[in-house]
């Protein structure tokens, strides 16, 4: 099946949702192959690989017909149905199967159905000292090549389930249908044929699986996944990104050589001027930024995301100032007078605190000081929302950096705000054991290392300059 | 480390264990012997990753005693009651698994049948022992996991063959210098006789012949194939070694004390114990000197003095842990490596001491 492109998707309050999601919402049931009927028919595919397609066939057609003659009613060919029967009838059906077998044939299963489960199976398919690592071993292979649902193995197990409930009348076929179908264990792998009829085998047994009766399967399953889980280990997979080679630091001297010559033309010229000391303080706090996750061998790690989103934060609000200071002369100062008021907030927070006062790396005292330096705090306000009340998003398209913010700033504020695409992507490895069932295991270890942020922090460092000279173009000085 | 949570769910295994072996125990007519020790091994098997955790992390190293290097606990002597006395923390080598090796060759009817009864009973004795003293002894086939890999096996095959003066490689030059018992003496290397010690029973002022004779006419050996003397020997010795090989495998690799009751474990154990470099000895004389001197305690102290109604209150005392702490002290002015304290010297510490505790 082909997935929709993001176009083709419909918003709905606020959710891009697929037209299947649309029309089928949480009616649809992932009935999983892999998960809940391939344990449950595990016995057929172990029998199939023992002894092949040709003779497996041979040996199953006969188990399954003699089956589907007996007395007792044998209503499906799932494993937890045989083990809900009475002692009586399971050591009869099992009786049945080790007259086409060899009982090793099923002794991996073993490892799931112990004789707390049905002594009976133990006595029938445990016939001596099998290894358990061998047992094992072979429960895992089976997984690996029945967990495919769509491979041509898992078709032939499904073939045999879709034949036992034809026997036993369960569906019914027409003439024609029938004739073709029953025809399919003949056929030969590479046969084009297969494929057709693979699709429909596939489409039946879930037909079928939706007229059967499914209550003794949950604990079985839960115990077959449980020691399969525990009795192998996870196969541990990260990704490794190519490693930045670049040496930044011609780069980085660069930045700060251009950054000191403002500072000095400052000093010389403009010790008051609010615009360029307000310019210089927003690129020189990227600048420290960025040498952080050079000095820090941030580049790899969750912290260096965080630390991208912050510098392409400063460059929209640069870029926003100079864009609005036509409009808004006195910008620079109310931009400060927004961000002093957020920490009279924090600091009169503080001092509003009776009894013991926290302590944490927040410096309160300090804080109060720097707001009253700032301007005597009886006439600093406190706004409680984004400067000019204008969010990352809406910044990003006014100073025409939308690009920038759906490509680099949407994926790194998954990691400020720790929303489950970050946590997954750097806090968990993928295990790739199907007996795992494909789980995530957390990376306790710190081996998952992310792809390098450093080329995109210059990458926005470069355009936070360019921003900043135009601030300090030598037109404008020597007009002013 | 969430110690008491890592604990809680060590418990939870110990209880689904007991509950595991319940269903043997009340179903043991129809349960196979081969079923019981696959259930139990697929058991530990499945909690294999969390007790390697466990015996990892959560033990602290000399402070854990590993009841090992027995085939089964007297609950009604009172076994377990100098076990708790001494150590903070308690594993009791869970031995069902081990079992596993010996019942590859069942023909021997009679064998087979005691081999069923065995395990029967130490299903019996683990479930008492879970019962009584749950959380507090704690059941791991340590051993078994610890299971001797070919690399161990060639170093004990090694150890075997040093006890002769003439070289062997193989078990096959062994066997064609060794028909009999009287060969083997001869050719033992000097000394090594008085140091073979073929059962705990035995009268060690017996002749070596006569000692090899006694065992081997009283014991059902598990392989009827075994016919010469040289067979007999080396099974029996090889055992030996590789259950003191397992102690000093505890004692090296999870530096946990191996808490040995008698003296024929001992005395092996000691043997391999020789062959340490100074290394290796350093690294583990902390757990030598109270492997020793519990063995000791367990066989000076009085078990039969502790009734079921006073077994808690005796176990809990302080005065126990202090007595503990006395002897080690003043076996430490003596000398810190305790083997080169004379015998006589330690023995009489551990009972001028051992009067002082209350039962």
């Amino acid at each position: 099946m082909k997935n929709s492109t993001l176009s083709e998707h419909k918003i709905i309050k606020g959710v891009f949702k697929t037209k299947i999601s649309e029309l089928l919402g949480s009616k649809i049931d992932f009935q999983n192959w892999a998960y809940e009927r391939m344990p449950e028919y595990s016995w057929l595919g172990l029998i199939m690989s023992r002894y092949g397609r040709d003779e497996g066939f041979k040996r199953t057609y006969q188990i399954v017909s003699e089956l589907s003659k007996a007395d007792y009613k044998v209503k499906s060919l799932r494993l937890s149905d045989f083990l809900a029967l009475s002692s009586e009838v399971q050591k009869s059906i099992f009786e049945i199967i080790s007259k086409h077998i060899c009982p090793d044939a099923l002794s991996p299963l073993t490892t799931i159905i112990d004789s707390l489960l049905s002594n009976d199976f133990c006595i029938a398919f445990l016939p001596g000292n099998v290894n358990l690592e061998v047992r094992i071993d072979r429960m895992s292979d089976l997984i690996r090549i029945m967990g495919d649902g769509s491979s041509e193995f898992a078709t032939d197990i499904r073939f045999i389930v879709i034949y036992y409930h034809a026997l036993t009348n369960k569906i019914k076929f027409t003439d024609i249908m029938s004739e073709k179908m029953f025809d399919y264990p003949n056929l030969k792998p590479n046969n084009p044929i297969m494929v057709l009829y693979g699709s429909m085998i596939r489409s039946l047994e879930l037909t079928v699986l939706n007229g059967e009766n499914k209550e003794n399967s949950f604990d079985y399953l839960e115990l077959f996944w449980e020691r399969m889980f525990r009795m192998t280990n996870c196969e541990l997979m990260q990704l490794r990104f190519e490693e930045n080679v670049i040496d930044y630091s011609v780069q980085l001297a660069a930045i700060k050589s251009e950054l000191n010559s403002y500072k000095i033309i400052i000093d010389q010229s403009y010790p008051f001027d609010e615009k360029k000391i307000v310019s210089l303080g927003i690129a020189l706090f990227s600048y420290k930024r960025v040498c952080e996750i050079v000095e820090c061998h941030l580049e790899t790690t969750i912290a260096g995301r965080s630390v991208l989103r912050g510098i392409i934060d400063s460059l929209f609000m640069l870029k926003y100032l100079v864009l609005k200071e036509g409009e808004v002369p006195d910008i620079w100062r109310k931009y400060q007078l927004h961000g002093i008021g957020k920490y009279k907030l924090i600091s009169e927070k503080y001092i509003e605190i009776q009894g013991d006062k926290p302590k944490t790396h927040v410096p309160y005292e300090y804080l109060d000081i720097l707001v009253n330096e700032f301007r005597d705090k009886e006439f600093v306000d406190m706004e409680t929302g984004f400067f000019d009340n204008l969010g990352p998003r809406k910044l990003a398209e006014l100073v025409d950096e939308k690009d920038l913010y759906n490509f680099f700033y949407d994926y790194d504020s998954s990691y400020e705000h720790a929303l489950w695409g970050a946590i997954r992507e750097s806090s968990f490895l993928k295990c790739t054991n199907p007996s795992h069932l494909f789980h995530y295991v957390p990376d306790i270890d710190n081996q998952q290392k992310l792809q390098s942020v450093l080329p995109d922090a210059f990458l926005v460092m470069d355009k936070i300059i360019i921003a900043l000279r135009s601030v300090f173009e030598t037109r404008e000085a020597v007009q002013k | 480390m969430n110690k008491s949570r890592v604990f809680e769910e060590l418990l939870k295994v110990q209880k689904e264990y007991l509950n595991l072996l319940k269903h043997i125990e009340s179903n043991k007519e129809i349960i196979s012997s081969l079923s019981i020790i696959d259930n139990v091994l697929i058991f530990w098997r499945a909690n294999q990753k969390f007790i390697e955790y466990i015996l990892s992390e959560y033990f602290k190293s000399e402070e854990t005693s590993v009841f090992t290097a027995i085939r089964k606990i007297n609950l009604i002597d009172n076994e377990q009651i100098p076990f708790l006395l001494l150590n903070k923390f308690h594993i009791y080598d869970d031995r069902i698994p081990t079992y596993l090796d010996l019942q590859s060759d069942l023909s021997n009817d009679k064998f087979s049948t005691k081999f069923h009864n065995d395990i029967l009973e130490l299903i019996n004795d683990n479930i008492q022992i879970l019962e009584r003293y749950f959380g507090s002894i704690i059941l791991i086939p340590i051993s078994f996991m610890e299971k001797i890999e070919s690399e161990d096996r060639e170093i004990v095959d090694s150890i075997f063959f040093g006890l002769f003066s003439s070289e062997y490689n193989s078990f096959e030059e062994y066997r064609d210098d060794n028909a009999s018992i009287d060969d083997i003496r001869k050719h033992l290397d000097d000394g090594v006789e008085s140091h073979i010690i073929f059962s705990v029973d035995e009268n060690p002022k017996d002749d070596f012949i006569q000692r090899f004779r006694a065992y081997t006419n009283s014991t059902e050996l598990p392989l009827k194939e075994l016919k010469s003397d040289s067979e007999k020997f080396s099974f029996i010795i090889m055992g030996y070694l590789i259950q003191a090989y397992n102690c000093l495998n505890i004692m090296l690799h999870h530096k946990f004390v191996p808490y040995i009751r008698n003296r024929t474990s001992l005395n092996y154990t000691l043997i391999m114990i020789s062959g340490l470099n100074d290394d290796g000895r350093t690294k583990a004389q902390g757990m030598i000197n109270k492997m020793l001197v519990y063995y000791l305690i367990h066989n000076s102290i009085d078990k039969s003095r502790v009734g079921e109604s006073t077994e808690k209150v005796f176990l809990e005392s302080g005065v126990n842990k202090e007595v503990e702490k006395t002897i080690f002290d003043e076996l430490c002015t003596h000398n810190h490596d305790f083997m080169k304290i004379e015998f006589q010297l330690i023995v009489e510490i551990i009972n001028r001491n051992l009067k002082r505790i209350e039962y």
